[in-house]
């Protein structure tokens, strides 16, 4: 028989919601068959939420922003997903910096978009430029007429000179970032 | 990493065998063929992977 401790009245309103949370967890732990004896009281509970949480939990949500998350992860309990609190450890120690530590930009959506604009004209103008450069390359090697390969090769140069080095750098810098601001 | 490769090839094959044709010198007509078809499939190929990625097919596949 599960006992399933309700939240004390008078408390405020984020507390209540780590109660229910915390309820669901303990259900999640009891369906794994492990049952928890000294389970952590509920202010322990409120500790991860007034510590500042650092970007790689933020990925996790609380019940709080359920409304707001769509995919995967969208706080909904399951044996695949529980929640962060559902562990069983009694007491978890805050996230401490180990060797690997990764970067992550935040960046707003609208930035993020146009920083993935930029990249995808850059990508699909690089391919453009480097397939009219096969093309002018397969036709200056296949002519006969010298002027017409000496003009080939002058345009590839420009080609270069104009499109090849800003488009790619563009394409790789772009791609950086938002390679550093994805999840 | 194919982004890089085309940037390498573009700066180690096409910019020499270029100039190397401009001066007249010649004989570098195929190195600039393959390097260009190389960049065109890396770019193809990293447009391709950037749509449909396999990773995340493959993790779907077993939910």
């Amino acid at each position: 028989m599960i006992q399933r401790r309700q939240p004390p009245t008078g408390i405020n309103a984020s507390t209540r919601l780590l109660a229910h949370n915390r309820t669901r967890a303990h259900a999640h732990v009891v369906t794994q068959g492990v049952v928890l004896d000294d389970e952590p009281d509920l202010l322990l509970e409120e500790e991860p939420a007034k510590r500042s949480v650092p970007a790689e939990e933020s990925r996790f949500p609380t019940l709080a922003d359920d409304g707001a998350r769509q995919g995967p992860h969208t706080g909904v309990m399951s044996a695949n997903h529980p929640l962060p609190h559902a562990t069983s450890a009694p007491s978890r120690p805050a996230a401490a910096p180990g060797p690997s530590k990764v970067v992550r930009l935040r960046l707003r959506p609208a930035t993020r978009r146009a920083l993935l604009t930029v990249h995808i004209i850059a990508g699909v103008g690089l391919l453009g430029d480097v397939a009219a450069v096969l093309a002018i390359n397969v036709r200056a090697a296949t002519t006969d007429d010298p002027a017409l390969a000496a003009a080939s090769y002058e345009l590839l140069a420009m080609f270069t000179v104009l499109f090849g080095i800003p488009l790619s750098f563009a394409a790789l810098g772009s791609g950086i970032l938002l390679g550093m601001s994805s999840t | 990493m194919l982004l890089l490769g085309v940037i390498l090839v573009g700066a180690l094959v096409l910019g020499p065998g270029t100039e190397a044709m401009r001066a007249g010198d010649g004989g570098a007509e195929a190195r600039l063929i393959a390097g260009s078809a190389y960049d065109v499939v890396a770019l193809t190929l990293a447009t391709g992977l950037s749509v449909f990625k396999p990773r995340r097919r493959r993790r779907g596949l077993r939910r």
